[in-house]
């Protein structure tokens, strides 16, 4: 523990200096100051991220048993102040701004681990907090407005603090999402691959093994439940998996019903007599997150896609090119800027359009500030229907280190 | 202060004899000083070894703070317990007893579940219908969220239970569990099946050395001539 530094901040002036023309930055912008608490219930971030929360999280129980975490981020804390807010009153919108500590486990996880520390690793200081300042936005607005305002807020940001010379990255997954819809194949094809976009590997595995005549290796017998189960009704279905397993002498134990393991079983049965997808299928996917391009050339590199493959895009393409003119009519230098379909894989809560800042040439220590659309968070952290969120947040730390070392 | 080396062995049960055992048949015979109900011992004829009976998960902690040299422990424990462990110990030898499966197993009617690929593909389906993750009962805590990582599982949550895990599915309080396992016998009894790619970890007792203590003054010494000792053919 002796990397332990005594002090949060090394140069205190730096870091309140900071603070404070971001805060009023976001101030004059009209967004409301919110303060989350930095200990939260671990259960929240559990069952939203999951347990590779654990890897990078302090998670502890109190005397009582209870199991809390110090905030790992900004984002999902300022969510449920407007969560709150909305069980008190029904408040629709709301524009917030926070800053304050975060808390992350600073060794890396061995292979596989989800997020390669955008916004995670600490610049400097002591290497298990760093303080973010961000924006959210929730509630229902023009979308693409929205976003371009988030962006720009942002940049104002760090313009504020003498931060001129960077890239911006951008990414969509809103695009992505739009692709898979266009593109014709079994339902249940579309759900794993869109369920399984933030996951590389698993996404690759996939689209292979459904380019392929499906032999999954089943025994024999089991071979010949499914069989039987092809083109069944439902009812029909469940009965020869009742039988199956009484035959078997296997109790039903647990939560799950009769009918949800049919349900699947019915699933892999039509995985069995299936034709696999078309390699012209897989080849657009495929060329689709190939793109990097300036975020201007992309309109017409999709409309070409598109056209090739017979696909119906328009909707989806407007709105990018709808973002395209806001972000030109704010002002915001696209000179730099560069589209990468991939961009945003890493974060599971986003739904849309992503971005991130970067200093040239310095790798993740150069990354000073990241945003993006989450539309399905609130909805997931018990809202009753999805509610359109995008925000975005500075790295501080990140960006004291870049003052301190002179490189701004 | 004196130069020793400071080897850790079980304390209790099979493990200690069997620990006491392989030690015996290879020239080191272990002898407890004092009282018999003691924790001190020692190794006839070596003055400059000292050992202590600890728990094999207080083996595993101290081989990663470095306050003993070396341990006979579980694998299982040693990888559960030290995060990065290639930085921090040494497995210096298997001593083939001690054996333990460390597994994924499910509820044998979920007969769409063989694999960890079916796992994740069934969790999102449960995650929609039950509103939560799957809970998965276990005090594996951080071998199973590695390996459930490595096979890109996503959709669970860790239950920790640190007894009758096995008990946990047809209880309700957790849907699968991660468990050792040596004969199957008890997974069979509460209907439970191993996931056709769920072996985690095969484990075994290991003598293991610790990265993090003092190694200078003699103690590498005398490693040296204990390992040509237990590297040698039983008697």
């Amino acid at each position: 523990m002796n990397d332990m530094s005594a002090s949060a901040i090394p140069d205190l002036n730096t870091m309140k200096n900071l603070e404070d023309k971001v805060s009023k930055t976001f101030e004059k912008a009209g967004f409301e100051h919110i303060d989350p608490a930095i200990m939260q219930p671990a259960d929240v971030y559990l069952q939203q991220i999951g347990e590779a929360i654990r890897g990078r999280t302090y998670v502890f129980s109190d005397i009582n048993g209870d199991e809390l975490c110090l905030r790992p981020d900004l984002t999902v804390p300022a969510a449920r102040v407007y969560i709150e807010r909305c069980e008190e009153n029904a408040a629709e919108k709301a524009r917030l701004y926070y800053s304050g500590p975060t808390f992350r486990y600073p060794y890396e996880e061995p292979a596989g681990s989800e997020e390669e520390g955008e916004l995670a690793a600490p610049a400097h200081g002591n290497t298990r907090e760093f303080r973010q300042a961000g924006i959210e936005i929730f509630g229902k607005e023009e979308k693409e407005k929205a976003e371009v305002e988030v962006l720009k807020l942002t940049l104002d940001a760090l313009k504020e603090v003498g931060t001129t010379d960077f890239n911006i990255r951008m990414g969509d997954l809103g695009l992505f999402f739009a692709l898979l819809d266009a593109i014709d194949m079994p339902d249940r094809w579309r759900k794993r691959l869109a369920e399984n976009f933030w996951r590389h590997e698993d996404f690759q595995n996939i689209l292979t093994q459904l380019s392929e005549p499906h032999n999954l290796e089943y025994e024999k017998e089991l071979r010949s439940l499914l069989k039987k189960i092809t083109n069944e009704s439902q009812k029909e279905a469940e009965q020869h998996v009742g039988e199956y397993l009484a035959t078997k002498a296997i109790p039903l134990i647990g939560t799950r019903t009769l009918e949800e393991i049919t349900n699947q079983l019915i699933i892999k049965a039509a995985d069995l007599t299936s034709e696999p997808l078309e390699p012209e299928k897989i080849d657009i996917i495929k060329k689709y997150l190939e793109i990097s391009a300036p975020p201007k050339a992309v309109g017409a590199r999709l409309q070409d896609l598109a056209e090739t493959a017979g696909l119906d895009l328009t909707k989806a393409l407007d709105r990018y090119q709808k973002r395209i003119e806001l972000l030109a009519s704010a002002d915001i230098d696209l000179g730099n800027a560069e589209f990468t379909a991939e961009f945003g894989r890493k974060f599971e809560y986003y739904t849309g359009f992503v971005f991130q800042i970067e200093k040239h040439n310095m790798g993740p220590e150069g990354h000073i500030a990241g945003g993006g659309r989450y539309d399905h968070l609130l909805h997931s952290l018990g809202l009753p229907k999805n509610i359109p969120a995008i925000g975005a947040a500075i790295n501080l730390d990140r960006l004291a280190a870049l003052i301190d070392g002179d490189v701004l | 202060m004196t130069e020793t080396l400071t080897i850790a062995v079980p304390s209790k049960g099979r493990l200690m004899e069997e620990t006491s055992n392989f030690f015996r048949a290879r020239g080191l015979n272990l002898q407890k000083i004092g009282h018999d109900r003691g924790y001190q011992g020692e190794i006839e004829g070596y003055d400059d070894v000292d050992i202590v009976y600890l728990s094999a998960s207080e083996i595993a902690y101290q081989l990663k703070t470095g306050q003993i040299h070396m341990g006979v422990t579980g694998e299982d424990l040693v990888r559960e317990n030290i995060i990065g462990v290639d930085q921090k110990v040494e497995f210096l030898k298997k001593l083939g007893f001690g054996f333990a499966d460390v597994v994924v197993a499910v509820p044998d009617c979920w007969l769409d579940v063989r694999t960890m690929a079916d796992l994740e593909e069934m969790a999102m389906e449960f995650r929609r219908r039950h509103k939560r993750r799957l809970k998965v009962a276990t005090k594996y805590m951080n071998l199973t969220r590695q390996f459930f990582t490595k096979k890109a599982v996503a959709g669970y949550r860790i239950v920790e239970s640190l007894g009758a895990t096995e008990g946990t599915p047809m209880g309700g309080t957790a849907d699968l569990i991660v468990d050792i396992t040596s004969t199957g016998e008890t997974l069979e009894a509460n209907h439970l099946r191993i996931l056709d790619d769920g072996l985690m970890l095969k484990s075994e007792a290991n003598l293991v050395a610790s990265r993090a203590a003092e190694w200078s003054g003699g103690a590498a010494e005398i490693r040296l001539d204990i390992m040509s000792k237990l590297n040698s053919d039983p008697a």
